[in-house]
């Protein structure tokens, strides 16, 4: 498992949990009706935090010394990965910025803390896209290869 | 001029037209009619659309290589920009009410959808700019 697969995995592990983190705050708005906690409110810092310090240790240890950033091949997928996260940005950005009209009604409206969790967690998405799409994308090709 | 550079200069005119002209519309009409009714000058971003028509006025050229190397790299670095500007604007937009307007502060959501549609003109925007900026630079001098 090269550099890149062990960054999209940490993501993969990691940005279910950042995004569940997240939709706390919705949840206890929209389903039960309540103000959430201000301390829920920055469980998200935390979760960036615990997010970053693994993902920095595993870009910096390598298999071994001779061990290459990335060849034409990692670069090609990290590529694709980037333009289906790009793509996924804009559909999850349409989908928070257009549901909530049709959901809460015309005249209704969200406290403005909410744009920055739509902020936020629209990255995570994207994120998470990023990782599933070069895990994707190197499992398939991974099949089958005797070179 | 090819192809790409005269969509560009397309988006960058459209675009800019719309949003000055919503710009002032809206404006002029706040000042005389109050904020429900100065929004309707927002109808005039549809102008932008008109950018989108590119492809269909300016037809690719017949037997001639359309585009290069140089041109996809071009493309591609525009689409980038576009997209970093346009999450720039996606974050400065999510996060400005909140300090300005204060943690305890609603907005109406029929703001949500403007979100969007300011993300997207900006990405049009940025990246046709983004592309008539490469192809201005690197013209310049050369000579085959």
């Amino acid at each position: 498992m090269n550099k890149t697969q062990k960054v999209a995995l940490v993501n993969l592990a990691i940005m279910p949990l950042s995004i569940a983190v997240m939709m706390y705050p919705l949840v206890e708005i929209f389903v039960f009706k309540r103000t959430p906690e201000r301390f829920g409110l920055y469980w998200v810092v935390i979760v960036f935090c615990v997010v970053m310090v693994p993902s920095v240790i595993l870009l910096r240890r390598k298999q071994s010394a001779s061990e290459v950033e990335s060849d034409e091949r990692d670069d090609l997928i990290k590529k694709r990965a980037v333009i289906a996260s790009f793509i996924s940005v804009w559909i999850l950005l349409a989908g928070v910025t257009v549901i909530p009209r049709f959901v809460i009604g015309i005249k209704g409206s969200i406290p403005v803390w909410l744009l920055a969790f739509i902020n936020l967690g629209v990255l995570l998405g994207a994120g998470l896209v990023y990782a599933v799409a070069v895990l994707i994308q190197y499992g398939r090709r991974g099949k089958g290869e005797k070179s | 001029m090819n192809r790409a550079q005269k969509m560009a200069w397309l988006f960058v005119i459209t675009i800019s037209v719309a949003v000055l002209l919503a710009g002032g519309v809206v404006g002029i009409l706040y000042v005389k009619l109050g904020t429900p009714k100065a929004l309707a000058g927002l109808g005039f971003l549809g102008i932008a659309g008109f950018g989108g028509l590119g492809p269909l006025i300016f037809k690719k050229d017949k037997g001639a290589v359309t585009c290069d190397e140089r041109d996809k790299l071009i493309n591609r670095r525009a689409a980038l920009a576009g997209f970093g500007a346009a999450y720039m604007v996606v974050g400065l937009v999510c996060m400005i009410p909140f300090f300005v307007l204060g943690p305890k502060a609603n907005i109406s959501v029929t703001w949500l959808p403007m979100i969007f549609m300011g993300a997207g003109i900006t990405h049009f925007f940025a990246h046709s700019v983004a592309i008539l900026v490469q192809y201005g630079r690197r013209g310049k001098g050369e000579k085959s």
